[in-house]
């Protein structure tokens, strides 16, 4: 189930959040687990089990982790570390990686072995990495590990992070999981945030989408330069729109329950250098990243040699995590790239401009995009070359008069501006109006428009 | 109770929604009256809230538009279009009562002209065929299917054969396609210039009466009045409408808005030929994921297109028989999204147009490179095919074509044939290299849910 389709909002919602609240507290984290179960039942059953098995799992071997906490046991308590690890990374490759490395060995030694058909199970990615969280904070002993599978399994399986993140990790819902109040002004706070987000995803980014898919439709080796441009700054945008809108409905929903997740994007498209837009971006997985990864490489402390050895890693794991094939490979090493010339020399630059560095951001991005975008790495060569070589053509025309107040609309919207007037004026009679109309205009476009997919959601 | 005080916003989105709610339950119930442009077109899976929506908004609509409703409960009769007389007056165009005399013979005397001016051409090519050592026979077949008792009442086929054609056919100007976002595709890709495209994302088959979204020097129109201000022009109609309809749950009032749309373009266009196209599969995965875009429900609607087509008399194009393969799904490269026909394998649905042409006037003959006397021989495309590409041939998959009927096909275009397949050969090869990479790597990281 998506948050943005009919049967959610008005199937899913209103009878688990009518249980949720009138429950007794006791009652609360079984009832937040069952109907999470439900949620993501819904759309795939066979992999619920998966998720469980990864709940159970770790959750046993984190608690012997605990147990044998006494120096003279620490290969015991490394052991059933590593194991934990060897499940989590290892489930991960199997289930999403499998097709790539025989597709990739078989063309590298020339071999002719089957490439399995797997169906990625939904939200993978993302609860690993919230469980990998969890196990390591624990054996690093920043925390106690849980006590009551419930508790660990409604932290996983919690239903408005599960699909698509953002990443949460455990040291952040612990307390809230054991006891949380529940606030009247968060729970309407959070209807608020949910009503946004599901306007950035279906009012911008669903119609910005089919832009992108015309230029798919098309060909890239058939568009016309402005065409080009247009597809891509269309796919920014709706890049944009889909994930954040997506991880404000995640935030929204969180509040209504009574957590308080953290936020996953800040208006990443006015950065002034690709190491703050990644700072801005997906904010929860390149935390994660920077937590568990680049600081326990040894970060920037161990020399320059070991500092750029660590960023890539990082960056060829990050391309990865994106997807499984070289082209996200490809768009890792080229935020390595871009990221160390800034670390080196650029961004000192950088920040001294206001205008040129925001160019320079934002189209080192787009092209960013297009490797993330192109259904392979030949496709994405052949959609450089018709952004760099005159090729004229009319095909943009009418995409450009259907969407041309969507983009502009979408533009203002990708900047702080409305959301700091909100801030302010989050319970004025005009914010009012102004979510009412977009809860409605969203609600109309979807009953019409079978469009609907979560550019994220496979992952 | 204290709950809703202090939580304003989630009540008044609780209170819309439960409106919504309601209303929906009275509308499916049949306690209040629908809007009749939406006829509930209700979502399966949540009955209630979206034919409230959808009824809010085309009352909303038409309000703003200030068009009236129209009445798709009827049964249908064949033949019962009537002109708006607004819609007349508002176009200011010669289709009103009050000048109905004076048009009526002004409209004679062109047709009459018309017509011995075909007759000419008629005559003029027949000789040249004759001379070319022809048979007679051909021209006879060619316009067969024009002739007024050969509109089979009996057998409900007023198409009995299809010619095969040369792009000409299409690029006269006279040529238009109405239909969703499929056919806008084809309008945009087919590489076929001078085709007048009505086809628009999102578009359905209830909305050409109200939607007004045609550009014209009038301003926006809606399908209607841009057919009555073309009147006459029109020699060839595509239609493709079916994949946006099909979470209504009453089908026969997909079925009626279809007959009036028919209605409605002989009224307007009583010279054209008009092609109903069926509605194309979607891949095995878009089948798969969605209970209600599955090829299983679009072979149901197909199926009773293709009763409207006989009923209507019109020709009834059956594109799965070259898109699909043998388990009737979309190969999954042909469409990124599941749906949408890819620009490079566009070629396949125009191929299939020219192999399935109905002669709408003297002038087509011209264009004509072949004739197939069977209505669905779907061998003709492959066999033409494998005769002058290699490259693509492995691409078509319509097994279960009759070959022995087609023997029967009369041969006579072969030697003119190539002017309509040229573009095949150049585009064949890519296809063959570039197929392989598609499947891989679609769908890996979108799950499509789309449609339009």
């Amino acid at each position: 189930m998506v948050f943005s389709s009919l049967v959610f909002l008005f199937r899913f919602m209103p009878v688990f959040f009518l249980i949720y609240y009138l429950v007794p507290r006791g009652a609360k984290n079984p009832v937040l687990f069952i109907g999470s179960l439900v949620f993501y039942a819904w759309g795939e059953a066979r992999y619920t089990i998966l998720i469980l098995c990864s709940v159970v799992v770790n959750y046993s071997l984190a608690i012997l982790i605990s147990r044998f906490r006494l120096h003279r046991h620490r290969i015991l308590r490394r052991i059933f570390f590593i194991f934990a690890l060897f499940y989590d990374i290892g489930m991960l490759i199997a289930f999403k990686y499998t097709a790539f490395i025989i597709s990739t060995l078989n063309s590298v030694f020339d071999l002719e072995l089957t490439v399995p058909v797997i169906v990625l199970p939904l939200g993978i990615s993302f609860y690993t990495f919230q469980i990998m969280s969890y196990v390591i904070d624990v054996y690093m002993q920043r925390y106690e590990a849980e006590n009551s599978l419930l508790n660990l399994g409604t932290y996983l399986i919690m239903f408005p992070q599960l699909i698509a993140g953002p990443i949460v990790t455990y040291s952040r819902v612990r307390h809230g999981l054991r006891n949380r109040k529940l606030h009247y002004s968060v729970i309407d706070n959070g209807m608020k945030l949910f009503v946004m987000g599901l306007g950035c995803k279906v009012i911008f980014a669903n119609s910005l989408g089919n832009i992108w898919t015309g230029c798919l439709a098309a060909g890239y080796g058939n568009i016309s330069t402005l065409f080009a441009w247009m597809g891509i700054a269309a796919y920014t945008l709706q890049l944009y729109f889909d994930f954040s809108g997506y991880s404000l409905m995640a935030v929204g929903l969180g509040q209504m329950l009574g957590f308080r997740f953290p936020e996953n994007f800040a208006h990443p498209y006015i950065s002034r250098s690709v190491t703050e837009f990644w700072k801005r971006w997906h904010i929860t997985l390149t935390s994660w990243f920077r937590e568990y990864l680049y600081i326990p490489l040894g970060g920037n402390r161990k020399g320059t040699a070991r500092t750029i050895l660590n960023m890539l890693i990082v960056w060829l794991v990050t391309g990865l995590w994106h997807g499984a094939a070289w082209n996200f490979v490809l768009w890792g090493l080229y935020y390595f790239v871009i990221l160390l010339i800034e670390r080196l020399f650029l961004k000192r630059f950088l920040d001294k401009s206001i205008f040129f560095s925001r160019v320079y951001t934002l189209l080192l991005v787009m092209f960013g995009w297009v490797l993330f975008a192109a259904p392979s790495l030949e496709d994405a060569v052949v959609y450089f070359s018709r952004m760099f070589t005159i090729n004229p053509g009319t095909d943009f025309i009418e995409y450009f008069y259907t969407y041309w107040y969507i983009f502009a609309a979408a533009v203002f919207f990708a900047t702080p501006v409305p959301a700091r007037w909100f801030r302010r004026h989050r319970d004025s009679a005009l914010s009012y109006v102004f979510l009412i109309a977009v809860f409605l205009i969203s609600v109309g476009i979807l009953v019409d428009s079978v469009y609907n997919p979560f550019l994220y959601f496979r992952f | 109770m204290r709950f809703f005080k202090n939580c304003p916003f989630l009540s008044i989105i609780v209170l819309i929604s439960l409106g919504l709610f309601v209303y929906g339950i009275l509308l499916t119930a049949g306690v209040l009256p629908a809007s009749n442009t939406v006829n509930l077109s209700v979502d399966p899976e949540n009955v209630g809230v979206s034919a409230a929506v959808q009824d809010i908004k085309a009352r909303f609509s038409n309000l703003v538009q200030g068009v009236k409703e129209r009445d798709y409960s009827v049964d249908y009769m064949p033949t019962e279009y009537v002109p708006d007389e607004e819609l007349v007056k508002d176009l200011g165009i010669d289709t009103g009562k009050d000048k109905e005399k004076p048009s009526e013979e002004e409209k004679e005397k062109t047709d009459s002209e018309k017509k011995d001016e075909e007759a000419a051409a008629r005559r003029a090519e027949r000789s040249e065929r004759m001379k070319n050592g022809e048979s007679d026979e051909f021209l006879k077949e060619a316009f067969k299917t024009r002739l007024p008792e050969n509109d089979a009442s009996d057998t409900g086929d007023s198409y009995d054969g299809f010619y095969s054609v040369g792009d000409g056919y299409f690029t006269g100007g006279d040529t238009v396609i109405i239909g969703d976002s499929r056919e806008q595709g084809f309008g945009m890709y087919s590489g076929l210039d001078g085709i007048v495209s009505y086809a628009q994302k999102s578009y359905g088959v209830h909305q050409v009466f109200t939607k007004k979204w045609i550009d014209s020097e009038l301003g926006k129109l809606t399908l209607e009045e841009a057919m009555a201000l073309n009147r006459g022009k029109f020699r060839k109609i595509y239609i493709m409408f079916g994949l946006n309809e099909m979470g209504w749950a009453d089908e026969s009032t997909f079925d009626n808005a279809y007959y009036q749309l028919i209605d409605m373009l002989k009224y307007y266009q009583p010279e054209a030929v008009i092609y109903v196209q069926s509605i194309i599969n979607v891949t095995k995965s878009k089948s798969q994921t969605s209970n209600v875009f599955n090829n299983e429900n679009i072979s149901r609607r197909n199926e009773a297109l293709k009763v409207v087509a006989e009923k209507e008399h019109v020709a009834y194009l059956d594109l799965n028989s070259v898109f699909t393969d043998e388990e009737g799904n979309l190969p999954e490269y042909y469409a990124s999204d599941g749906i949408h026909i890819m620009q490079k394998y566009m070629y396949i649905w125009v191929d299939f147009l020219k192999n399935h042409a109905v002669l709408s006037s003297g002038s087509d003959t011209q264009y004509v490179t072949g004739y197939t006397p069977e209505k669905d021989v779907t061998d003709i495309g492959e066999g033409k095919e494998a005769e002058e590409s290699d490259g693509s041939g492995g691409e078509e998959s319509s097994g279960e074509g009759s070959t022995s009927e087609s023997s029967n096909a009369v041969e006579t275009g072969t030697d003119n044939s190539v002017s309509g397949n040229i573009e095949i050969e150049d585009i064949a090869p890519a296809n063959g290299e570039n197929n392989n990479n598609d499947t891989t790597t679609t769908g890996d990281w979108e799950t499509g849910e789309g449609i339009n």
